[in-house]
């Protein structure tokens, strides 16, 4: 099992209301939990600016929004209302979030809402006490259903806890000192080709062409810290959202040829099979789909958009950190 | 098989999109259960210009060929293992073709040795039927691959040859002809085929072209390769030339004549009068086992009759006529279909379906008794009849009297439930699965193409069998149509039935004769109900909508279950343990037929069913949030319901389960112009919704609600329903929209002189201000409510603004003072006989006391029952 750790709590959502559905007499009455699905809304609105990266000129709200809405919704049910003990250690085994419908997710100018339908499965009870949890949700802007976010969260003991990662993070260095992912540095991307306006906010280098099926991208995260929301000391789980956005809209540019402005990030399914260490080289592989032909591998959507999947792994040495599936959208 | 390398290189499965991902699973599989080495891999892929990412780059291809590994793993364990100094990819020896090819090829080897011809060319056969194309194709080749893909397309050529070999032996030399011709000329060079090739037109007495094939043989050698042919291919062709008599085959020794069938005693032609059997029967697995079982005599009743029972369109006859199609050799004397009605539907008589029985047996009328006579034809014989559509029991008694030899298959609308010793099978529709796959066969392409669409005609129609054949054979018949078109003219309930009419397959007409056989009180009762709200309806519906007390409604409905016009559902677990609800054709028949027969039954029964639905909501709503709704009754409830007999102690339950009754109700209430019930039903569900985040129910029931109460020129009720929008609106965290109708909401409250509203609504407006930090001016706004509630007495209000003066003295960090309200707040939620406000008081102070002196505002705070505001961090 391998994971990334879970926040207590973000400013990126802004303030927000979670509303518990009562299945039962007793959790009607009480509010309390019960070792079972229970149901929840989440609300919010959506910023006018983006909530991380401010002014970017984004046409699109950014998938960060679900992701850390349902992650936040968990953790805290998890405690409250499952009543997962404080010093278990929450942590996310697989997240993934898409767009069923591109509309709702265009920015209009008005402030639109966001809402979660919030389904939430406690797993492997021990004592009553779920030692993992499974969520589900649909998500909607202004009513409209239009997206999907989903999650494994797993509570670790500290032991169990520590072992990983001091694991994890030897069989790192030692592949780092034998060689691995030791490709230089081939520079920094032009913000706007990962559709920001700041140069901080750049998270990819550019990708290291050595072969034609995969591009590897050096990630930056120290320069994760202090622009994503995250716990001190550790790479912010965000930061392979916001990687896998950046280094997928460089790749299908560079592949596909799509325009970055108009393209956006319509499904992410993520899989972590390990720690991420700080203060050790983090890259992300990228490849895309193959077809017999010379064309590349787009297909394209219900409204004839062009549209394409990728592959990407996240790695430290020879260790694979997260692997995700995502696929791209050029909205025109 | 899971891996393929004898063609292309495939994985089951799923194959690796990406070529070099193949190619390192392609080498891994040609050296399987051995360790390759990252060197070799690198090599594969990159040959002697690796990238400097070569080994990162191998290790990613080498995670996407375990990601796909994984897949095929029932027990998730990994087949593709890390051992230094590369991977080694174990693989059961069944799962890679190359291997069972190799077994085959040594068996068909062996057997060819042992001159076991007719062996050998089955496994050699066997062992090429394995190949899809060149070995190894579709990848780039490294040198491992491109060693390996000569040795086995080499391995191929030579079991090609000695199946053909054994073949010759066989005596197999004609059928050999055309597939030699045409490997001799994709392989010119071989000489080995072309000597067989020779050898197969030699003994097919085609001396001449075995002669011709050698000159060709000869030319490409010698044009090619500059060579004569071996020494072998001249020997063959001087033996051609002598006409060599060892060269011609000698079949083994002739078979042993087989014996003389006896011959065929004449019988008499058995009574077959059955339908042609339906070429795209789908589905009915379970049930024609089990009518298999019966017809075997080894179902679990002893019994000679099965009634086959079902709702009209079901598709009754056409199973039980393929069960007696299948059942030959069982009844061997007659199998035999009579239809129990007349041409013009009308029901048969107990004579006239005996003597329609001799007719179809071909029994000339004598003296004797019709009875008799059957008797006497059917008398220890294996004879089968399926007496289809039978309208009761009295139809079919004699008959079956009389056939007590014989097997029958009866079939019927409702069960026959009076009939002694007769086993019983009740058709439903066919579920979706089987639903979707008949509307493809007998759909064709376009069905098959859109399975979304046909999805949805299987659910529009109900997995009813006639409705989806006649509408699979409407698409079939308008090819400028698609099924997403069908679809869409399905989805209109009231046109839904106009548009199932094929010719003579017509569902309404199928459907409107289960309705005419009902006498007139059912047909009423029927109409009626149609009016009933989806998906189902409990039996107090039906009361009121046949103004009927509940014995006299549920006689009514358990009828109407027995003419398969109603469905009655047992949910044990639930409030309601029965419920009925139609098929949703027959809930459009009676539409139809209410509005074409008695349109003057719609509008009262419609007020009836929404002043039952007023009555129990408001008693369950004051159960769950008592004083919460400020709407007045709009109507006196219907004659003898008793909403605490209905909804017992469980308000919850009972709006669980009513609550898309309740929807629908609202919706026939409104579009009835019934505009004082539509508010009042509205405003008694929003506490259920509120509880629950039911949002859209709640907005459109409340969107509904206003524009009635605005229609009925009602301020009181439109403020009321303003106002709970305006908690609708909070609670998705909307506060702008929310604070305009809290405002909106006061304002007509205020002009009604309705105090404890207008009160209520600034206790919302301050919970809007405190969501957006302005704490001082929601105290202000809470003080207010207070005072107000205080004054009027209004304990639900009262407790509702201590609440909010509670969650401010928190954020402020005044505990004690928090504390303090919560105590007076639970109090008055007592005095308000609100169990829940009264349990969430003592949940927050609670909370509050084991704070710490200087509690974070960011921390989540419950600020209503169940919700939760997380303030910005």
């Amino acid at each position: 099992m391998a994971t990334v750790p879970a926040l207590s709590t973000s400013s990126v959502l802004g303030p927000f209301h979670l509303v518990h559905k009562p299945d039962s007499p007793e959790t009607f009455l009480l509010d309390s939990g019960a070792p079972s699905c229970q149901r929840f809304v989440f609300a919010a609105e959506l910023p006018d600016e983006h909530a991380l990266f401010g002014a970017t000129g984004a046409a699109h709200h950014d998938l960060v929004m679900p992701v850390e809405a349902l992650r936040q919704a968990a953790v805290f049910a998890a405690r409250h209302y499952f009543r997962v003990p404080e010093k278990r250690l929450t942590v996310v085994a697989e997240a993934a979030t898409g767009i069923t419908d591109v509309e709702p997710w265009r920015r209009t100018g008005h402030r639109a809402q966001i809402a979660l339908e919030l389904d939430l499965t406690p797993t492997d009870m021990v004592l009553g006490v779920p030692r993992g949890l499974v969520c589900e949700a649909v998500v909607s802007i202004d009513g409209r259903p239009c997206g999907t976010a989903s999650a494994r969260l797993v509570f670790l003991t500290p032991g169990i806890y520590r072992g990983h990662r001091e694991a994890g993070r030897r069989q790192s260095e030692e592949s780092l000192a034998r060689g691995f992912g030791d490709f230089g540095s081939p520079g920094r991307p032009e913000p706007s080709r990962v559709g920001h306006t700041e140069p901080r906010h750049v998270l990819v280098g550019l990708p290291v062409e050595d072969d034609d099926e995969v591009l590897l991208f050096p990630v930056d995260g120290a320069a994760a810290d202090g622009i994503l929301p995250g716990e001190p000391g550790e790479l912010p789980p965000v930061l392979y959202l916001e990687a896998s956005r950046q280094a997928g809209l460089i790749a299908c540019a560079e592949l596909y040829g799509f325009a970055p402005d108009r393209s956006l990030l319509t499904g992410w399914q993520a899989s972590f099979r390990g720690f991420a260490e700080p203060g050790l080289p983090l890259y992300c592989t990228v490849s895309g789909p193959r077809t017999d032909g010379a064309a590349a591998a787009t297909a394209r959507d219900a409204a004839g958009r062009p549209t394409t999947a990728l592959t990407l792994a996240f790695w430290q040495g020879d260790r694979e950190v997260a692997r995700i599936s995502a696929s791209v959208l050029q909205d025109c | 098989m899971r891996f393929r390398v004898l063609g292309p290189v495939r994985v089951a499965p799923r194959t690796p999109t990406a070529a070099k991902p193949r190619a390192v699973l392609a080498t891994l599989l040609i050296q399987s259960d051995k360790v390759v080495s990252t060197h070799t891999l690198i090599d594969e892929l990159w040959g002697t210009e690796p990238p400097r990412t070569a080994t990162t780059t191998l290790q990613v291809y080498v995670s996407q060929v375990r990601r796909v590994l994984l897949e095929g793993e029932p027990d998730g364990r990994q087949p593709l293992i890390t051992r230094p100094p590369g991977y080694l990819l174990r693989v059961a020896p069944d799962d890679l073709d190359l291997t069972v090819f190799e077994r085959l090829r040594e068996t068909g080897r062996a057997a060819y040795a042992r001159r076991d011809y007719a062996e050998a060319s089955r496994r050699l056969r066997e062992a090429l039927a394995l190949w899809t194309g060149p070995a190894l194709s579709g990848i780039p080749h490294g040198p491992t691959l491109q060693t390996s893909a000569i040795r086995l397309d080499e391995l191929r050529a030579e079991v090609l040859e000695q199946g053909i070999a054994a073949e010759l032996r066989l005596g197999l030399h004609q059928e050999l002809v055309g597939e030699l011709m045409a490997l001799t000329r994709e392989q010119p060079l071989r000489e080995s085929l072309q000597g067989h090739l020779m050898v197969a037109l030699y003994r097919s007495g085609r001396q001449s072209e075995a002669l011709a094939v050698y000159r060709r043989a000869r030319r490409s050698l010698v044009d090619e390769l500059g060579v004569e042919p071996s020494p072998a291919l001249r020997k063959l062709q001087e033996r051609i030339l002598t006409s060599d008599p060892s060269l011609t085959w000698r079949p083994a020794a002739p078979d042993t004549p087989s014996r003389t069938p006896a011959p065929t005693v004449p019988q008499d032609a058995p009574a077959v009068r059955l339908p042609s059997p339906l070429p795209d029967f789908t589905g009915r697995t379970g049930e024609l086992g089990l009518g298999e079982r019966f017809l075997a005599g080894t179902g679990p009743v002893d019994s000679r009759v099965l009634a086959v029972s079902g709702r009209p369109g079901a598709g009754k006859t056409a199973f039980a006529a393929r069960l007696a199609q299948a059942a030959g050799d069982r009844f061997p004397d007659a199998r035999v279909l009579l239809t129990l009605r007349d041409s013009g539907g009308r029901a048969l008589s107990a004579e006239a379906v005996m003597a329609g029985l001799l007719r179809v047996l071909e029994v000339p009328a004598g003296p004797e008794a019709a009875e008799d006579l059957l008797h006497a034809r059917t008398r220890g014989r294996k004879m089968l009849f399926v007496l289809d559509d039978a309208v009761s029991e009295a139809q079919v008694r004699p008959a079956l009297s009389v056939l007590s030899d014989s097997t029958v298959v009866l079939t019927s609308r409702h069960a026959l439930g009076a009939l002694e010793g007769v086993q019983h099978l009740v058709l439903d529709v066919l579920n979706r699965a089987d639903a979707e796959a008949l509307l493809v066969n007998c759909g064709g392409t376009a069905m098959s193409e859109d399975p979304a669409s046909t999805a949805e005609i299987a659910r529009l129609c109900g997995g009813l069998p006639l409705a989806l054949r006649v509408a699979a054979a409407g698409l079939v018949a308008r090819p400028h149509w698609t099924p997403a078109e069908l679809a869409r003219r399905l989805a209109d309930e009231r046109g839904r039935l106009a548009a199932l009419r094929l010719g003579d397959l017509d569902v309404r007409g199928s459907l409107l004769t289960a309705y005419r056989d009902v006498d007139a009180d059912n047909r009423h009762a029927f109409r009626v109900l149609g009016l009933a709200p989806l998906p189902d309806f409990a039996l107090w519906s039906a009361g009121a909508l046949l103004a009927a007390d509940l014995p006299e409604a549920e006689r009514r409905v358990e009828e109407l279950v027995r003419a398969r016009l109603l469905e009655a559902v047992r949910r044990p677990d639930r409030l309601t343990p029965v419920r009925y609800g139609f098929h949703s054709l027959l809930r459009g028949l009676a539409l139809e037929v209410l509005a074409e027969e008695s349109p003057q039954q719609a509008p009262p029964a419609t007020d009836r069913l929404c002043r039952a639905y007023a009555t129990l909501t408001r008693h369950a709503d004051g159960l769950l949030a008592p004083g919460r709704d400020l709407m007045p009754a709009a109507s006196a409830p219907p004659a003898g319901l008793d909403p605490a007999a209905v909804v017992g102690p469980a308000p919850l339950r009972w709006f669980q389960e009513e609550a898309p009754g309740l929807l629908e109700t609202v919706r026939q209430a409104h579009r009835a112009g019934l505009w004082r019930q539509c508010a009042a039903l509205a405003s008694a569900a929003g506490g259920y919704y509120e509880a629950n985040a039911l949002w859209a129910d709640w907005q459109e029931s409340h969107e509904l609600g206003l524009d009635a109460a605005r229609e009925a020129d009602d301020s009181l009720a439109e403020a009321v329903l303003l106002r709970s929008l305006a908690d609708l609106e909070w609670q998705r965290h909307h506060p702008g929209a929310a604070r305009d109708l809290y405002r909106l909401a006061w304002q007509l409250f205020t002009r009604s002189g309705h105090r404890v509203g207008a009160g209520r609504c600034l206790t919302g407006e301050a919970d809007v201000l405190l969501g957006l930090g302005r704490v001082a001016r929601a105290e202000r706004g809470y003080a207010r409510a207070l005072s107000v509630a205080r004054t009027e007495a209004d304990p639900r209000g009262e407790a509702d603004a201590l609440r909010g003066l509670a969650l401010v003295a928190q954020r402020e960090g005044r505990l004690r003072e928090a504390l303090d309200r919560l105590a007076v707040c639970g109090a008055a939620a007592g005095r308000a006989g609100d169990e829940r406000w009264r349990a969430y008081a003592g949940r927050r102070a609670a909370a509050v006391s084991a704070l710490p002196e200087a509690p974070l505002a960011s921390q989540p705070l419950e600020v209503r029952p169940g919700v939760w505001l997380f303030p910005d961090a």
